[in-house]
């Protein structure tokens, strides 16, 4: 069967808005239906994970298209990679719903897993759009159905609250991002990526304006914003911790991983590709570097006094991003290595932490530290998969965590622009993390709980928590074959990178003749 | 034999998954699966000795294939002979453990984590590159801390078994670091590649002095070295076992073939060699001193074992034997060490106490233990012909030709050890037994190993002399037994006077005293090294905390104008760059 | 032709109405109408630049922006007012000042 590359996240789009509406229909039916819809989406799911495999194998002709032709989509290895993980998190969220809202009043699962696909829709052709007006439809089709996601608990104030606030900032975001790409489109009057780049250096302005720096710096300004509030980087972090503690935790799952890892692709396709142009290079090593050392530090920081295990989480949420930073900053195909390697490790190390907390938040009914003591003696599963991925956060060998983290820190001790400080602070604060991961870890298995009565774990949440725990210390003994995957797509996306610097070399010569 | 180098570490990982799935058939059947599999990798440990020839051999098969970072065994004299050593001092306490936590709680737990420990120590000592040290490194650090808080109904093994694991954590992120800057210059941590690479441009002096020193402080994290050892001491809450085969004979060794391993490096700048001698004898000193005070039996145990690895830091920095003098001393201490707290395991065991002031008079109704004890203490001592004689006397030997101070403080400190091991000795088990009832002598399984290490360092001297593995020619100078056998009289000497024959005088003369008083005190409390990290915690990590957190109000206005103060900020610093 | 600048300094303005009501109000409402002024901002933006950028653009694709964003900002209102209405049922008011229930 041949795809074109160019169509291929068509057909991925089509597949998935096939079972999104299914389950919509499903939801006017009976009872049982949310087993159904449980089903149909994971079947969903992993269809959509084969299908992108097969297609970075080669099975439907060409694995890449050429995204500096005017496709609407770039699909790379890049594409593939992030695409894996996202339905990988959207797999392990979803055979948790059923469980996770079996006892909350007022809510219809079957409606949760039509706003998971469809979120899950938007996040694929988030990954592999490759033109702005896409880009921007893929953003909000992401956002909006996770805004009803985050306040799926209606009677709950926290759940509420949580969803006006990151509905705010998240509309903010969007909003910014528009008023960056319609300067963009002054600059360029072009909104695909991989073409703006060959324009841009020439100024081919509306209003012949020469000098097009100022507006093009106001431009990327606005993008790092928008990217910024989407990824948790500091400063815009603020609405993180209310936002992941708020939402019901498996959300807070997604959110955290799926919805924060697919917004590092665009990004970077805007960063590296449509601002790569010589006047643009200049400092944003030093700006990513800094965005990455205070998302480190604060995000470290600040979840050491906290009281409640999603807080907690969501703080590590923002530590995180600043590691995957580092990899931006450093840049060079090393960096990309390693920010790629680690956002695949962190969406299934921190979906795996936030999806064990919500089992046992489920069941102790509370979120607060002290409830989790004793919780090892009265479950089994939960607590075993919340300390892998815990310490796999905290880069404890042989768990997924720290090969990311390896190459990350090598590849600032590598970075041409002597970025050994930044690594050193880096590891400096991995070492701080340490302290309220295993926190939570002590209270879960050394402190006396008030009860020793055992819970109940479901066979959705234990299937999922054993799948991603299995992930987890799979890549950590052998990470052999998934670093080869993320040191392949950054290989081809900087060959993509370099193939379009030459277009705009060459472009820019044949304007000066 | 190459591929009993690959069995000797995975026998024991293979066999951790299988501990808890046949503790859910049989009790016993389970511990004595976990014997089995720790004689297996005794077993395979003395086929190795057996069938090494000479000369290094590398196997390697492909682990991460951008880096070209394999999984290697290397097989030399070291690494054979310390892999031969702690598997067969991993049987025998794995052997002890079964008598030891008979009827304890959580046993699938204990001994997974043991074997585990043990697959993990010998994958350390095989590696043949720094990645896949740091690898092995972080596993036993980690079931260490677990092994620790195994008993986590008390609330001081929690502490300690968090305690252990931050503070060896500030050694490690050092020894990352190291790790990190060699990869990135060299790009292979291969040992041999390494020190081929010693001295040319991309590892140049200063490189080569960074990476020492930073291989230094993961050293000393790991084995308790000032100022990085206050973890050791209270790691003695852990199960005796674990302290006898983590705390006192293996993992603790890790940090000192660490340095023989990378001496090439070591040896590359003298300021290096100083430094870790200067390590080593502050070390020494320090942990003997806190011996003599101390009172808990355990911890007595673990302040000299702080201080019989500073010996062999200080012997490797003398550095005239390229690390051979601390080869020896390592297992020998290893294996003194190990039988000291096997005893010491039984007494508690039979007594319920680890206050030397509560024991005494235990010579006669635990015989066995007793023999145990006084081995281990005069092994301790340096008494001729046991195996710590041989060990520290070649040191002392050895470091007079060289650097002479070096060579005086050990000797010296040979009088505290001295006081120390046998303070612990008169006070356990002469004197009267302030016991209510007369204690049992413990099980055959703990005798047993306990007798097995009594002829070990008895004769171990005569083994390790004629191995082929690594050649020691012990060579000792007549006053090197003389200094030291005047260190032991006197030594013995004071004791007698102090806490035998004398008690009440030596009571109203510290009664009086007042400098000798507080001095007690402050070596009682470790020299208030606790406290200026807990001093540090609360003014430099809280504030940042608590700041950090505050960031967040919770206010959705505070939070957009700080995001919008912060985007003009990033444009205004762009703009400063760039136009 | 009303000269392209005119548009931004319009753009601008309604940008930056947009952003004060985000920072300074407390009303949830309020703030949709804030985000949705930014929106606009953008939008006017968009479709001003199109009709000035026809002579290198390759067709009127800002102006296709311009209406795709305008469907996609009423379907983040038609989510963000019922997101509110659940805010007004549990709280009485729609004040978000008043929601700092998770910090504590």
């Amino acid at each position: 069967m041949y795809i074109s590359p160019d169509q291929f996240p068509l057909y991925l789009a089509g597949v998935l808005a096939g079972v999104a509406l299914t389950i919509v229909l499903l939801s006017v039916t009976g009872k049982r239906s949310k087993y159904i819809a449980m089903g149909l989406s994971t079947a969903g799911f992993a269809f959509a994970i084969t299908f992108i495999v097969l297609q970075a194998l080669g099975y439907f002709g060409t694995v890449q298209n050429n995204p500096t032709s005017s496709s609407l989509f770039a699909t790379d290895w890049v594409s593939y990679i992030f695409g894996v993980a996202v339905l990988l998190v959207a797999l392990l969220v979803g055979l948790t719903a059923v469980d996770y809202f079996s006892d909350v009043i007022g809510t219809d699962v079957t409606t949760f897993y039509a706003l998971l696909v469809f979120t899950t829709i938007g996040t694929l052709l988030l990954i592999f759009s490759a033109n702005l007006l896409m880009m921007f439809v893929a953003w909000e089709m992401m956002s909006i159905p996770s805004y009803v996601l985050t306040g799926f608990k209606k009677k709950d104030p926290a759940s509420n609250e949580a969803a006006v606030k990151y509905f705010v900032i998240s509309a903010f975001s969007s909003a910014v991002l528009l008023y960056g790409i319609s300067l963009i489109y002054l600059l360029t009057g072009n909104l695909s990526i991989y073409q703006i780049v060959r324009l841009m250096p020439n100024g081919m302005t509306v209003s012949g304006m020469t000098n097009f720096q100022p507006i093009g710096l106001l431009a990327l300004t606005f993008f790092v914003a928008g990217f910024g509030i989407k990824l948790a980087a500091v400063p815009f972090h603020m609405w993180i911790p209310d936002a992941y503690q708020g939402a019901p935790t498996i959300v807070s799952a997604l959110l955290s991983t799926a919805t924060k890892g697919a917004t590092f692709a665009p990004a970077i396709r805007v960063l590296f590709v449509m601002f790569s142009s010589s006047t643009f290079q200049p400092d944003w090593t030093l700006t990513f570097a800094v965005l990455s050392v205070l998302s480190m530090t604060l995000g470290n920081f600040a979840a050491l006094t906290q009281k409640s295990v999603t807080r907690i989480l969501a703080y590590s949420s923002i530590g995180q991003a600043g590691y995957i930073l580092i990899g931006v900053a450093a840049g060079g195909q090393l960096g990309l290595t390693g920010s790629f390697f680690h956002i695949l490790n962190y969406a299934t190390m921190q979906s795996c932490a936030f999806l064990a907390a919500a089992l046992i938040i489920k069941n102790v009914g509370s979120d607060n530290l002290d409830s989790f003591n004793g919780i090892g003696k009265r479950v089994a599963v939960a607590p075993m998969a919340l300390t892998l991925s815990l310490l796999a956060l905290g880069g404890f060998p042989p768990l997924s965590g720290f090969w990311s983290k390896f190459v990350l820190f090598l590849s600032a001790f590598q970075s041409t622009s002597n970025l050994s400080w930044l690594a050193i602070v880096a590891i400096i604060n991995s070492f701080v993390s340490i302290a309220f991961y295993v926190r939570i870890v002590k209270h879960m298995y050394l402190d006396e709980g008030n009860s020793t009565t055992k819970l109940v774990e479901t066979n959705g949440f234990k299937a999922s928590l054993i799948l991603a725990s299995a992930i987890i210390v799979g890549t950590g003994i052998y990470p052999g074959p998934l670093i080869e995957f993320a040191t392949e797509a950054a290989r081809s996306f900087m060959s993509e990178i370099s193939s379009t610097q030459l277009i705009e070399r060459l472009a820019f010569i044949l304007h000066s003749l | 034999m190459i591929y009993a180098a690959w069995l000797i570490w995975a026998v024991p990982i293979i066999s951790v998954p299988f501990i808890p799935l046949i503790g859910m058939v049989s009790q016993r059947g389970r511990n004595w699966f976990a014997v089995l599999a720790s004689a297996l990798t005794a077993f395979i440990g003395f086929y190795l000795a057996a069938s090494f020839s000479s000369g290094m051999t590398e196997s390697s098969i492909i682990w991460l294939p951008i880096f070209k970072v394999p999984v290697q065994v290397l097989v030399d004299g070291t690494s054979v002979l310390l892999a031969a050593f702690i598997s067969f001092l991993s049987f025998l306490i794995v052997l002890y453990s079964v008598g030891y936590m008979k009827g304890e709680k959580g046993q699938s737990r204990y001994y997974s984590l043991i074997l585990l420990f043990v697959g993990a120590m010998l994958g350390l000592v095989m590696a043949g590159n720094l990645i896949q040290l740091y690898f092995f490194w972080e596993i036993v650090g980690i079931c260490s801390a677990f092994l620790i808080a195994f008993w986590y109904d008390k609330p001081e093994a929690r502490r300690a078994g968090l305690k252990a694991f931050v503070v060896t954590r500030f050694g490690d992120i050092a020894l990352f670091i190291a790790v990190l800057i060699v990869l990135a210059n060299l790009k292979t941590t291969n040992y041999a590649s390494i020190f081929s690479a010693i001295g040319s441009k991309p590892f140049g002096t200063n490189t080569v002095l960074l990476v020492g020193i930073l291989l230094l402080i993961g050293a000393m994290g790991k084995s308790a070295q000032v100022p990085l050892h206050v973890w050791l001491p209270d790691a003695m809450e852990g199960p005796t076992p674990v302290s006898a085969l983590i705390h006192a004979a293996t993992m603790v060794n890790a940090g000192v073939y660490l340095v023989i391993r990378m001496f090439p490096l070591f040896s590359y700048s003298s300021t290096l060699l100083v430094l870790v001698t200067i390590v080593g004898l502050t070390s020494m000193i320090f942990g003997a001193a806190c011996a003599v005070v101390s009172e808990d039996l355990k911890r007595i145990l673990a302040y000299s074992t702080i201080s019989q690895l500073g010996i062999m830091f200080a012997s490797i920095g003398v550095g005239t034997t390229l690390g051979a003098t601390a080869t020896y001393h390592l297992i020998s201490q290893g294996l003194f060490k190990a039988l000291a707290f096997l005893a010491a395991g039984s007494v508690i065991t039979a007594t319920g106490s680890r206050n030397v002031e509560e024991l005494g008079g235990l010579r006669k109704s635990m015989k066995y233990t007793y023999i145990g004890f006084l081995f281990a203490m005069l092994a301790m001592s340096g008494v001729p012909p046991l195996i710590g004689f041989w060990s520290k006397d070649w040191i002392v030997s050895t470091a007079l030709t060289s650097n002479v101070v070096a060579a005086i403080l050990i000797a010296l400190s040979s009088v505290l050890t001295t006081i120390y091991s046998f303070r612990a000795l008169f006070k356990v088990f002469y004197g009267k037994s302030k016991l209510p009832n007369e204690p049992k002598e413990s099980s055959t399984v703990m005798i047993v190993p306990i007798m097995t290490l009594v002829v070990s360092v008895t004769v171990g001297w005569l083994v390790l002399d004629y191995q082929r593995l690594v050649p020691f020619n012990i060579t000792i100078d007549p006053l090197t037994i003389g200094m030291s056998l005047a260190a032991i009289a006197s030594g013995i000497g004071i004791v007698y006077v102090a806490f035998s024959s004398r008690t009440a005088q030596t009571q109203s003369l510290m009664g009086r005293n007042a400098p000798l008083i507080a001095l007690r005190k402050y070596l009682l409390e470790g020299l208030g090294f606790d406290k200026f990290y807990g001093f540090l915690y609360s003014r430099i990590v809280l504030p940042l905390a608590k700041t950090s957190s505050y960031l967040e109000s919770g206010w959705l206005g505070v939070n957009m104008g700080l995001m919008l103060a912060s985007v003009l900020l990033i444009i205004f610093l762009v703009a400063l760059k760039v136009i | 032709m009303v000269p392209l600048f005119y548009y931004i300094i319009v753009s601008t303005i309604l940008f930056a109405i947009g952003v004060y009501g985000l920072v300074s109000k407390g009303n949830a409402l309020r703030l949709l109408f804030a985000v949705e002024i930014v929106i606009n901002a953008a939008n006017l933006n968009l479709v001003a630049f199109t009709r000035y950028a026809m002579q290198t653009a390759t067709g009127p694709s800002g102006q296709t922006f311009a209406l795709f964003s305008i469907a996609i900002a009423a379907a983040e209102a038609a989510v963000g007012l019922a997101i509110i209405v659940v805010t007004f049922r549990l709280n009485k008011n729609v004040d978000v000042f008043k929601l700092r229930k998770l910090k504590n």
